[in-house]
């Protein structure tokens, strides 16, 4: 089957490198996917906040023109976005009525719901972990990490309906199918703060010190995450706390796709390491003398 | 069977928790007999898991354990373990239930309990019992007290391991005991299927390898074969031989002739030497063995192992014939009575090609044997130096090649017509022959042995397409052109074997002449008494094989001798076989695959050990063997990879351990049918795995625990015997947080576990009892404290300290490192981080598990939430007939009120059965007492070895030898296990034949066995008090372990102790007298009438007893449920019934003014009319009294202005309102009105459902109207939270306001005004309201202490009717025939509460009115009238008030004495301490007898 492949914005712009090591780590994988014809803003907070109807046509219009390109289950790697389009679904779902008003805002028949799965739901398949051990051709056991999960990948879980809301496992599973220490720890699912970073920055850098602290204590030398948003907030922010607190971390954080990527043998072309603010590549270098110094 | 109207006087009862045993008691008791149904191997329940229980802190198990003893050695209580019910058909009074009870590989009967077993066993499991905090073994007691006291074995099923080896060989048994290093074990358990494990232990095809689980899991199974090896060759230098298996030979034993000396002929040989039989072995060769000594070589399995494994069978007594072939076998049947035919296939093939006759060519099977035979030196030359080619691709053909490799040749190929990858030889040979420089040429057909001059040239071959055996022939096509010529100078076939069947003499039936033709289930031939196996039936297969086939052999050659033959018709071949009970087997040990992935992460990762191997080049030129075995380190890691499918291994030890011969592999489970005539179902609760709310970290934080495991860490039987420590690391916890509702009060489980909060508060007052210092915390929402003394306890855990936060946490975060705990919870606005050491979630009560299915099977009707259904009116009856349901099953509820359910379930059985009441029960028969007055005394001793109890540590031989010294003792012996049934028949025939009048049993507790051992004497024809008990267990060797003498010494002294005081025992008679079958009920309330009902529906006089003119009480005063119901109806119906029931006299307008008398024989006068005396005589009384709404006149404007109510006068006015009339706007409850103050300090418990019943009420009939309910606690337990969510949900405002801040009602002109201080917000709020409803408390009826006075019963503090003990005897009095029920107890829901409790009344009523007489314990308190002058010192101390001081007149003196009532004595001494005079004494532990034993302890 082939996946359709929802980018959305930020791995457009803020997050390329989270696109890059996507498309090759599945390409790596065999599992096919393309890019969603004519896609559209998710919506984001923006939209529904503006008007009920237009946070339901946002999405919706993408999932109607993944309809029309025939794709039953379509990627969305970001999960704000997965979010999205999973809560218009479900609100139509309930809301049977609302069907032929939001065809009118869309101009497009509401037929189908195709399956919007974040890429950990693809990956962390049992039928997955065979593919993913024999894939492996660098050795990463020396790294140690957690997995960092934030909120939207299982939250709502009555609208999401993947993994466990408070000890999703799924990122863990894959880590470990990979060769990698993913360390048990119970930030997994703390908030990164979210859109406060552009309106109250300090909510941010204080709940982003609560996590690089409990990663710490973990014993990890990296947290693995799957959103751009938490990339965002961690990431950026991280030397911002560090100062504020006089303390260092030197913490990489890195997605997902990149770490399994780098045990399967893609390039650093391939991974978009250098995109980072804290550069990972010292510290990976420790591990498995992939890149050149 | 049946009694009067085809009623069964017999009850099942389905769960043995404390629920199950008091409904069993109550019934067994009073004349029926009960099937006790449990699903675990004990019964105890929930309540056997506790520490101790609230709100008195008794421990759990003091209190339950007599409830266990009296169960189980009740005569007319059957307890069925490891049962289910499967399905009930008929109908209420005459059911037929079936059940299935599982195997427990452990004859409860003979196992004494002692626990070798355990110690035996090498499996380890977590312990459930425990909650998985520490282990215990495959074979298992429960709990230590463990009733019945037996262990059990658990097994999944048998192990894929051995569920696929012929011989079902105990792989898992003997790898857990390699784990274990207990090497010699292990040989054993080999040893027990399997006659040659040096052979099978290297050349098996270990079909047990490609059964392993490990294979489905995808990873590579556990190297069973190489284990095997291992200790065969460990025991080679450490374990003798076997001949301690030697049987002498009977000389009349039959006699039988085994033609072969291969695995299958010395198999047989064992099996039936071990049977009895002379056997005769008959060898061709000159060395036995057969195909293991000629057709293996050496470097695979070297002779002298061989050898010595024969000799151990040989040494059995097994005649052995070498060089004998046996001509003509029939001919056998002159000498011998059978004969097993085990000839092997020894003749090899040579293919019908030309130039197969050429001397160069040879077949497989005389090279392997002539060089096994050490007559190399025939073939040697043939070999050495030449190129060898091997036809064939199997097993012996690769032999075949390496011996020639071995033997010198230059150059060794194979060939065959099968593919590399099909080649039958297993990939691992051909590899190893690959190594040895041996060249394959596979997929070809052999089409001439081509020579030069009578010289082997080479072999022509075809390639080919070989596509397998069509019936036995090759299927394969010729690829043209690719004819090529294998150029060798010998050829040796290997395609195959056949047996020489000539010595059939054709008169044994034979299969094309190739195989002898036998049934397969005896190997039985047609001719009647031969048998034939091995090779000679299968062809050519394995050693494993042919070990099965001796072992069948030998069933059915037994089976023949000993059943002769069956007769057969005509001579139809297939009739005559005799049949052989084959034991079912389990099912095979399945692994899903999630257990599979459980199991993989705990079990161990250590890859599959693999032993080291010779170099090719150096192996090749002997025959030394050509794999080193395992090392020990290497066998023990490889025996962890075990995955214990099977979860017993089936290993024998505990066979071999237990002294009682209780262990019984071969159980099979069961089915029966059993006819009751009612069924009740207690089959107690489930608890809340909290792993469902992972935001609490159970599971995967170690410190966070749930309630029950709390329990069993506060438990001195727990895994840390008490000590209360950290599961992490074992420290000692500083701070615990014990977070309340885990998996209660939720949207999809919508009850109040009822429990919780009390369990929680004993857990932390419990706790801080172990450690002072502890600091506890309790997160809640609602502290539900609404029993009977539970506020009081909720008081004073916060006077000690427990300190209680208001506050649901949202998650529980591990900090790492130290493993401890943070919760943030928000008590009030801000958020507050705390840090604990452990976290106790306070899990909830939900449906038992397999509630369902029961419910299915059994056809009641469940909840949505899937308790029983039942109805506020009918609160034990479920929705079938006939089938009653008591304890949480029902709803979640605390023990007291579950026991209160299982009497009162038992009471409705009662009724139902009450025409075949005494029908099915067993009445004890002893015979006829000897007189031994003035005999001396002749006194026996038993002392008892407990298995490894006792004996293990104090010297018991000695003991007896020591006692036998003693004065008047003419008889002494020890016991294996003095309890056991053969040791009961033991001392009655020394009593006989040696003429004892007196015994003593030197063993464990009086508490558990006495009553035995006194049955015992008892059937002796003794007096069963001419018995004494000297506890040598758990007084002595338990204690004192580490010092074997001077326990020994100990022990000495108790029985000395023992016999001083046997010596001066008397007889004693049990007295008894009449009862009056009749009951008094004071109280005409539902309650009473209930009760009343319940009793006169039994067949028994009621006399109903009630102050106002008309029944019915309190309940007048209801008009309306919650649920959807008509109580005033119900209650009409109750009234007529009692009235038009001819057995209840009610007598209305009484008061109850005089009373005597005791258990049986009661009077009690009462006045009619306010002037009419009126004397009753009956055998119990209830108190059904009631209690009262308190008037808070003068409080809340109540009285003083017309819109302040009581919620029962609310009630008056909902009862009929007309809708759409002139309603309220606003309505206020005050909540605790007269409650949890300083004068009411207890909760009234039925209000905050009574407030919530009247506001949905209004929010009924007038949507708009606002409601607000100000309180301290929503205590809204059980199903009735509910309705608080209903009224949550119906807009109803709940206002919460702090304990000390009541709200305040004034007047604001002319409207109502409520000012209080809201909690949540902190502000002061002002309500309005039209209407004022005040939720009042329920207080004891004024004349209460009158009452009890009268009938010496005790109240409580708050003046409500104290019960004989909180928890189990919530309706008894101590004082015996009294009893008590409904609100005069404390307050509680009237219907449902009330009518459970009554009925449990009229229950224990019963138990003593279906007796004629009571029976009285002789061992009670007498008085020396003569000695006796009145001083009184023990009239107070008697804690039964059994001892009153009288006057008399005696030489026209007034002088006293003391005078005790026998019937409320009992026994208990404490008269006999005070007196000064030595005139009370206690029969059977009279001063004399006392002192006796003082001056034996310290006589020497």
């Amino acid at each position: 089957m082939k996946y359709g492949y929802y980018p959305g914005c930020s791995l457009k712009g803020i997050s390329v490198e989270y696109d890059l090591s996507i498309r090759n780590l599945f390409q790596r994988l065999g599992v096919e996917m393309e890019e969603l014809p004519e896609w559209i803003c998710c919506g984001t907070l923006a939209a529904p906040s503006t008007s009920r109807l237009l946070g339901l046509a946002t999405p919706l219009w993408n999932m109607a023109q993944a309809v029309r390109a025939g794709y039953e289950q379509v990627i969305s790697p970001c999960s704000a976005c997965l979010y999205h389009f999973k809560a218009a679904q479900h609100k139509l779902h309930v809301e049977p009525d609302l069907h032929p008003e939001v065809e009118a805002v869309i101009g497009l028949p509401l037929n189908g719901r195709p399956k919007v799965v974040h890429p950990l739901e693809v990956l962390s398949a049992t039928e997955f972990e065979a593919v993913i051990r024999r894939s492996v051709v660098q050795d990463l056991s020396g790294l140690k990490a957690v997995c960092y999960y934030g909120c939207h990948i299982s939250r709502p879980a009555r609208v999401m309906q993947f993994d466990d809301a408070e000890n999703p496992q799924s990122m863990d599973r894959l880590l470990r199918w990979a060769g990698i220490q993913a360390l048990d720890w119970s930030g997994k699912v703390d908030c990164c703060g979210a859109n406060f970073s552009l309106i109250k920055p300090a909510v941010v850098i204080d709940l982003g010190r609560r996590i690089f602290e409990a990663a710490k204590a973990a014993g990890a030398e990296a947290i693995v995450v799957a959103c751009p948003m938490c990339h965002a907030n961690l990431d950026t922010r991280e030397q911002e706390i560090e100062a504020k607190f006089n303390t260092h971390y030197g913490m990489p954080v890195l997605y997902f796709s990149q770490v399994l990527g780098l045990a399967m043998g893609v390039p650093e072309s391939g991974l978009g390491f250098r995109k980072h603010l804290v550069d990972p590549r010292p510290m990976l270098n420790t591990k498995c003398r992939c890149f050149g110094s | 069977m049946s009694g009067a109207n085809g009623k069964i006087g017999a009850v099942m009862v389905v769960g043995g928790g404390i629920a199950g045993m008091q409904a069993s008691l109550d019934l067994a008791e009073s004349g029926f007999k009960v099937y006790l149904v449990e699903q675990q191997s004990a019964i105890g329940g929930h309540m056997a898991q506790l520490d101790k229980t609230f709100p008195t802190n008794d421990c759990a198990m003091c209190t339950i354990s007599p409830r266990l003893v009296d169960t189980a050695s009740h005569l007319n209580i059957e307890t069925l373990t490891n049962t289910e019910v499967v399905r009930v058909d008929g109908e209420a009074g005459d059911f037929s239930v079936t059940v299935r009870r599982k195997p427990r590989f452990i004859d409860a009967k003979k196992c004494t309990g002692c626990g070798d077993c355990a110690t035996a066993c090498p499996i380890t499991l977590p312990d459930e019992f425990n909650q998985e905090l520490s282990s215990r073994r495959a074979v298992y007691k429960l709990y230590p007290q463990a009733t019945p006291n037996a262990f059990a074995i658990e097994k999944r099923g048998e192990a894929p391991c051995r569920n696929a080896c012929p011989i079902e060989q105990r792989a898992m048994g003997y790898v857990a005991l390699i784990r274990e290093g207990r090497f010699a074990d292990a040989y054993r358990t080999i040893r027990e299927d399997n006659p040659f494990p040096s052979v099978c232990g290297r050349v098996c095809n270990h079909r047990c390898e490609e059964a392993c689980s490990r294979n489905a899991a995808g990873s590579t199974p556990v190297n069973i074969m190489q284990l095997k090896r291992f200790v065969a060759d460990w025991a080679v230098t450490n374990v003798n031989s076997q001949i301690s298996n030697f049987k002498e030979v009977a000389p009349d034993a039959k006699k039988v002739a085994i033609v072969g000396s291969g695995p299958a002929g010395l198999t047989a040989a064992q099996d039936l030497r071990r049977k009895g039989y002379a056997v005769t072995i008959f060898e061709a060769l000159s060395t036995p063995g057969g195909m293991m000594r000629v057709g293996i070589p050496a470097y695979r399995l070297p002779y002298d192992l061989l050898q010595r494994e024969i000799e151990d069978i040989l040494s059995q007594g097994a005649e052995l014939k070498l060089n004998h072939r046996v001509d003509d076998v029939p001919a056998l049947l002159h000498d011998f009575d059978a004969v097993f035919v085990a000839v092997g296939a020894h003749t090899g093939i040579k293919l019908p090609i030309p130039g197969n006759d050429l001397p160069q060519t040879l077949v497989a099977t005389d090279l392997l044997r002539q060089t096994a035979l050490g007559a190399s030196d025939q073939v040697k030359p043939l070999i050495t130096g030449r190129r060898v080619l091997v036809l064939g691709g199997g097993n012996v053909a690769i032999d075949a090649a390496m011996t020639a490799v071995r033997l010198g040749a230059a150059w060794v190929g194979m060939t065959c017509l099968e593919s590399r990858e099909k080649m039958p030889a297993h990939d691992w040979e051909v590899r190893d022959a690959s190594e040895e420089g041996i060249e394959v040429y596979p997929g070809r057909t052999f089409k001439e042995v081509t020579n030069e001059n009578g010289h082997v040239t080479g072999v022509r071959t075809v390639n080919v397409n070989f596509r397998g055996f069509m019936e036995g022939r090759p299927d394969f096509d010729e690829i043209p052109n690719t004819e090529t010529v294998i150029s060798c100078d010998v050829v040796i076939f290997a395609i195959g074997q056949k047996p020489d069947l000539s010595a059939l003499n054709g008169k044994v039936e034979t299969i094309r002449n190739r195989t002898v033709a036998v049934d397969k289930d005896t190997l039985a031939t047609n001719v009647p008494g031969i048998f034939a196996g091995g090779d000679a039936v299968t062809g050519t297969t394995f050693v494993v094989d042919a070990i099965a086939a001796g072992h069948k052999a030998a069933r059915g050659v037994d089976a023949f001798l000993t059943q002769g033959l069956h007769p057969h018709v005509g001579q139809e071949w297939q009739v005559w076989p005799p049949q052989i009970e084959a034991i079912e087997r389990l099912p095979e040990a399945k692994l899903g695959p999630v257990q599979l992935q459980q199991l993989m992460v705990v079990k161990s990762q250590s890859p599959r050990a693999i032993p080291v191997k010779r170099a090719a080049s150096e192996r090749k030129h002997d025959f030394a063997q050509v794999e080193a075995a395992l090392t020990e380190a290497q066998a023990i890691e490889e025996a962890r990879r075990c995955l214990e499918c099977g979860i017993c291994s089936e290993c024998l030890q505990c066979v071999y351990a237990c002294k009682a011969g209780a262990v019984n592999h071969d159980q099979r489970e069961e089915t029966a049918q059993l006819q009751v005539g009612a069924v009740i179902l207690a089959p107690g609760f489930g608890m809340y795995d909290a792993r469902l709310s992972p935001e609490y970290g159970l599971g995967r934080f170690p410190n966070v625990v749930s309630s029950v495991q709390f329990e069993r860490i506060l438990s001195p039987s727990g895994p840390y015997r008490g000590h209360v420590q950290r599961p992490s690391d074992g420290h000692e916890p500083k701070r615990i947080a014990f977070i309340q509702c885990v998996g209660s009060r939720r949207h999809d489980r919508n009850w109040c576990s009822a429990v919780c909060c009390m369990y929680a508060t004993k857990q932390a007052l419990i706790a801080k009892e172990h450690s002072p210092n502890l600091d506890c915390t309790v997160f809640f929402i609602d502290f539900r404290a609404f029993g009977k003394g539970f506020d009081a306890y909720y008081d004073r855990a916060r006077k000690s300290g427990v300190r209680y936060v208001r506050a649901m946490p949202s998650a529980v975060k591990e900090i790492p490192g130290s493993e401890n705990l943070s919760i943030q919870y928000t008590p009030g606005g801000d958020s507050i981080t705390e840090e604990f050491d452990l976290v106790v979630l306070s899990t909830g009560i939900e449906p038992p598990p397999g509630a369902q299915e029961l419910a299915r099977r059994l056809g009641v009707a469940l909840t949505p939430e899937g308790f029983c259904r039942t109805s506020p009116f009918w609160p034990l009856e479920t929705s079938r007939d006939g089938i009653f349901a008591c304890g949480p099953f029902t709803e979640p509820k605390d023990i007291p009120e579950t026991v209160m359910q299982a009497s009162g379930a038992a009471a409705k059985a009662m009724s139902l059965l009450a025409s075949a009441r005494g029908t099915l029960i067993t009445p004890k028969v002893y015979p006829p007492e000897t007189d031994t007055s003035g005999q001396e005394p002749r006194v026996g001793v038993f002392v008892c070895h407990c298995g490894t109890n006792i004996a293990g540590v104090v010297d018991v031989k000695q003991v007896a030898e020591y006692a036998r010294t003693l004065p008047n003792v003419v008889h002494a012996e020890t016991n294996l296990f003095t309890c056991s049934t053969d040791t009961q028949e033991r001392i009655k025939t020394a009593v006989r034949e040696l003429g004892l009048n007196r015994v003593v049993v030197a063993s464990c507790t009086p508490r558990t066995h006495e009553n035995l051992f006194r049955h015992t004497t008892r059937e002796a024809s003794l007096n069963p008090y001419f018995f004494e008990m000297a506890n040598i267990r758990d007084q002595c060797s338990w204690v004192h372990t580490h010092q074997p003498e001077a326990a020994t010494r100990k022990a000495q002294d108790l029985v000395r102790m023992a016999i001083a005081k046997v010596r001066l025992l008397e007889p004693l008679q049990r007295s008894s007298f009449p009862i009056n079958r009749s009951a008094l009920v004071i109280g005409g309330g539902l309650s009473g009438m209930t009760a009343a009902l319940e009793i006169a529906d039994q067949g028994f006089r009621v006399y109903l007893v009630e102050r106002e003119k008309v029944l019915g009480g309190h309940m007048r005063q209801i008009h309306y449920l919650l649920e959807d119901t008509d109580p005033v109806d119900f209650l009409r119906g109750i009234v007529k019934r009692v009235q038009e029931n001819g057995r209840i006299h009610v007598i209305t307008n009484a008061q109850v003014i005089e009373f005597e008398g005791s258990l049986g024989c009661f009077k009690t006068t009462v006045s009619v009319n306010g002037n009419e005396r009126r004397q009753i005589e009956h055998g119990v009384v209830i108190v059904a009294t009631g209690a009262e709404e308190f008037k808070p006149s003068g409080q809340y404007l109540y009285g003083q202005d017309p819109r302040v109510l009581t919620q029962l006068e609310l009630e008056q006015r909902l009862a009929s309102p007309i809708p759409n009339t002139q309603y309220p706007t606003s309505v206020v409850m005050i909540q605790c009105v007269g409650s949890r103050d300083a004068e009411h300090p207890y909760c009234s418990r039925l209000c905050c459902g009574q407030a919530i019943k009247n506001a949905l009420r209004i929010k009924q009939f007038w949507p708009k109207t606002q409601v607000h309910i100000l309180y301290r606690d929503i205590r809204t337990y059980g199903f009735l939270e509910s309705y608080y969510r209903q009224a949550r949900e119906a807009g109803i405002l709940f206002q919460r306001f702090e304990d000390d801040q009541m709200p305040a009602v004034t007047k604001d002109g002319d409207r109502l005004k409520v000012t209080f201080v809201d909690a949540m917000l902190g502000e002061e709020m002002t309500l309005q309201p039209d209407l004022l409803a005040l939720s009042v408390a329920i207080v004891p009826r004024a004349d209460a202490p009158e009452l009890a006075k009268m009938l010496k019963v005790p109240l409580t503090q708050d003046k409500f009717f104290l019960e004989a003990h909180m928890k189990l005897r919530p309706v008894d009095f101590a004082t015996e025939g009294i009893f008590v029920c409904g609100l005069a107890h404390y307050p509680k829901r009237v219907l449902r509460e009330a009518v459970a409790q009554a009925c449990a009344a009229a229950a224990r009523a019963a138990t003593i009115l279906s007796k004629e007489a009571v029976e009285l314990e002789p061992i009670l308190s007498h008085v020396n009238e003569d000695k006796c002058d009145g001083c009184a010192y023990c009239v107070d101390p008697c804690p039964f008030k059994a001892i009153k001081l009288i006057e008399y007149q005696a030489n026209g003196q007034t002088k006293k004495r003391v005078q005790i009532d026998s019937s409320a004595c009992k026994g208990c001494g404490t008269c006999q301490a005070t007196c000064p005079k030595g005139a009370v004494f206690v029969s059977h532990f009279k001063l004399d007898q006392l002192r006796a034993m003082v001056m034996a302890a310290l006589e020497v």
